[in-house]
């Protein structure tokens, strides 16, 4: 008697024969003891390999492990906030007609903003600050030294005087209250320490 | 500055309307639901535990960074696994110890014992023993596309999608796979 | 086309003033400047005055005799006016005499546009191995960079403590401690405003809650603030020198606590005093801390360092620092971040490694 090549077997106990061929193999198998044994057997070992597969290994502590993996998740995503992108929108074909007038617009702007006068402008970013955070907040008098998770900053009046921002985010950051403001940045590849500081006087 | 996600419950589940951002108690959620069975997949690819942890850890934080693909958190398990697979078979891909491509002609298949029947083994450990090492006979690629198919639960088509190769190819893969397993388990128990 | 003249025009205004820059080190300063790269600094216009982005990659070699363990660099734009001074320290550092060292610096600054000063590096001072100190010292670096070494040789110390006692696994555990705590810290935005605050929102008078070192020199003995919503205006504090030397500065943590629990610490007071021993002191403090986006609930101090009438330092030990609520609240010491971060990188055998150089 022929039996059913091995191969075939094998693709037959998950159903990843064609559906001619698995017809076959059923029909011989209901009349085959030899075949169906094979083919319990391969069933087995399907079984048997999703019981190993979600065993841990002995050699491995998982409390240990699993607690050093998602400390180095959480930093690892921490980091990589610094070098992704800001925003990161899908840009249709079609919008590429409107960035270019979008970007004569602001060049336009610009050169407006430019051509006037110091205290306009200054009173004219506030009231744009304004609109911006929806009218709702008061105007910023005096020097200000600002210190968040994207680095420092000296403000007058509401006007940027000084940031400082290396190329990925601070480490820390800290505010001294006799008027200055500093931020660590770590470098990727030496570990080295910087520590950079604004002052308001 | 962080938004407030919506959730809405539907009869499947819960739908992201808005896709803001996790917060971190649901990213550690997310993680700690997940993080044994990703690991236990990426380690039965690659073979160690040290390549197996940077390649999980690689894994969630890919998948917490594009979490605004994920619109059905009833998927997520599905969609993280798929990022798991893909990151260790690329990792192997790098380091050049398999090339997922097509093979240009099947394999001759593999011959039978017709005359040695299964037997049922006794010692549970002795067992899983075998079947470890089993796991360890069979090339990378046929190991990759047997934990696909027989642990994920992906059908051939995904699973060659993943591979990057044709579903014929596949499923020579897996063919190859379980008739090695199979002989060698019968080799150790005779 | 307009769109072009106009880029034309833009281009013309920014090249308009061309950028001086130089590099100013005293002819007996114990570092000398071996390269500099100006890479992509420039000069941008905006209303009445240019900014200028500093993007200045310096090597410096150690010309002293001594191991340099610290420097402070000053970059200037203007000397007077706000806005034209930034500095940067690198800490942790170890270079052998005549070796060379990098220095990085990235930030804006501001200047007049009618003005023709050029951007300057100054030195502020450099640290030694055997902490004596060289500069002129107008950005206090002698007492930052000090109290910076301070704590690192303490952190160090610690952590050969625990890999020679515990073995590497406790270390490691130590690190992955650290890091899930720095990972945890509250991101909040902090300002600080010299002057009244433009807050019109009813003041309270809130009190400081103190955590206390016992073996610490100077103990705060009370302190308030006034607070409106998310502004604490005035902060003023209480000190007694209980130790048998002059103290003639102090530093304390001000930790904050918010509407939603979270603690953490808000800014640092220092405080330049005249304390004989034995006795107290008023620290004043004309300044106003916002906090964007929360409201201060209460407040807790604690301090953090202490400078004697002769020039040493006092630091909290490592353990004076493990209470539950510091470690949460308040950054690691930049050493410990260094170590945390070369454990990331490089694993538990590179920061092993590292820990053997000091």
């Amino acid at each position: 008697m022929n039996h059913v090549v091995e191969s075939d077997l094998a693709l037959y106990v998950s159903g990843d024969l064609g559906l001619g061929r698995r017809v076959l193999v059923r029909l011989h198998v209901s009349g085959c003891e030899r075949c169906r044994r094979r083919v319990e057997a391969y069933r087995a070992d399907r079984q048997g390999l999703r019981e190993i597969v979600a065993e841990m290994p002995d050699d491995v502590n998982w409390e240990r492990l699993s607690a050093e993996m998602t400390a180095n998740i959480r930093v690892g995503l921490a980091a990589g906030e610094c070098v992704a992108p800001r925003r990161r929108k899908a840009v249709a074909l079609g919008w590429r007609p409107a960035a270019a007038m979008a970007g004569l617009t602001a060049l336009l702007a610009f050169a407006w903003w430019l051509n006037m006068p110091p205290d306009t402008t200054r009173s004219l970013g506030r009231a744009l600050t304004a609109v911006w955070h929806g009218g709702a907040v008061a105007p910023e008098r005096g020097l200000v030294v600002e210190a968040d998770a994207s680095g420092i900053e000296l403000r007058e009046n509401g006007n940027s005087l000084g940031v400082s921002q290396g190329t990925t985010r601070p480490v820390a950051v800290s505010v001294s209250v006799q008027g200055s403001a500093s931020a660590r940045y770590v470098n990727s590849e030496t570990g080295q320490m910087t520590i950079t500081s604004v002052y308001a006087q | 500055m962080a938004s407030v996600s919506t959730f809405v419950s539907e009869a499947q589940g819960f739908t992201r309307y808005d896709a803001a951002p996790l917060t971190s108690e649901q990213q550690t959620r997310f993680v700690n639901e997940n993080m044994r069975r990703v690991f236990l997949l990426i380690y039965r690819i690659v073979g160690n535990v040290p390549d197996a942890q940077d390649l999980t850890q690689e894994a969630f934080i890919k998948a917490l960074q594009r979490q605004d693909q994920l619109k059905d958190l009833d998927k997520a398990a599905h969609w993280l696994s798929r990022i798991a697979s893909n990151t260790a078979i690329d990792f192997l891909r790098r380091s050049g110890r398999v090339s997922f491509t097509d093979i240009d002609e099947l394999p001759e298949p593999v011959s039978s014992s017709p005359d040695e029947s299964p037997e049922q083994l006794v010692l549970r450990a002795e067992h899983r023993e075998y079947l470890e090492a089993g796991l360890s006979v069979l090339t990378e690629r046929e190991r990759t596309a047997l934990l696909l198919r027989d642990v994920e639960g992906l059908p051939a088509e995904e699973v060659a999608e993943r591979l990057n190769c044709s579903k014929a190819t596949v499923r020579s893969h897996i063919a190859n796979a379980r008739v090695k397993f199979r002989k060698y388990l019968e080799r150790r128990k005779s | 086309m307009r769109s072009s003249w106009i880029i034309y025009a833009l281009a013309g205004l920014a090249s308009a003033q061309t950028l001086q820059r130089k590099v100013d080190l005293p002819s007996d300063s114990p570092v000398t400047l071996v390269t500099v790269d100006w890479g992509d600094t420039n000069a941008t216009a905006r209303g009445g005055a240019f900014f200028v982005d500093v993007h200045a990659s310096l090597s410096l070699r150690n010309s002293s005799q001594r191991r340099v363990r610290a420097i402070t660099l000053v970059v200037l734009t203007q000397e007077v006016t706000p806005g034209g001074k930034a500095s940067v320290s690198i800490p942790s550092l170890d270079v052998a005499p005549g070796e060379t060292f990098p220095v990085n610096f990235d930030s804006r600054l501001l200047r007049p546009i009618n003005g023709a000063s050029p951007v300057e590096v100054k030195l502020d001072g450099v640290l030694f191995d055997d902490l004596g100190f060289y500069g002129p010292d107008k950005l206090h670096s002698r007492r930052i960079l000090t109290v910076m070494e301070m704590e690192a040789r303490r952190d160090r110390q610690y952590f050969k403590k625990v890999l020679e006692t515990a073995g590497r696994e406790a270390l490691q555990k130590e690190m992955l401690e650290s890091l899930a705590r720095q990972a945890d810290r509250p991101q909040q935005g902090v300002q600080m405003v010299r002057g009244r605050s433009t807050n019109t929102d009813p003041e309270r008078e809130l009190n400081f809650a103190f955590l206390q070192f016992p073996e610490s020199p100077v103990e705060a003995v009370s302190g308030m603030a006034r607070v409106a919503g998310n502004e604490a205006h005035a902060p003023r504090v209480e000190v007694h020198n209980r130790s048998d030397r002059a103290v003639r500065y102090l530093e304390m943590g001000w930790i904050i606590k918010d509407q939603q629990g979270r603690e953490f610490q808000a800014a640092s007071m220092p405080a330049d005093v005249t304390l004989a021993p034995g006795r107290s002191s008023q620290v004043v403090q004309d300044a106003s801390l916002r906090l964007p986006g929360a409201s201060i609930q209460s407040m807790t101090g604690f301090v953090s360092s202490v400078e004697f009438a002769d020039g040493s330092f006092w630091i909290p030990s490592r353990a004076a620092l493990s209470d539950a609520r510091l470690r949460k609240a308040v950054a690691p010491s930049p050493e410990e971040q260094r170590l945390t971060h070369i454990y990331l990188k490089k694993g538990p055998a590179g920061l092993v490694e590292e820990l053997k150089k000091f």
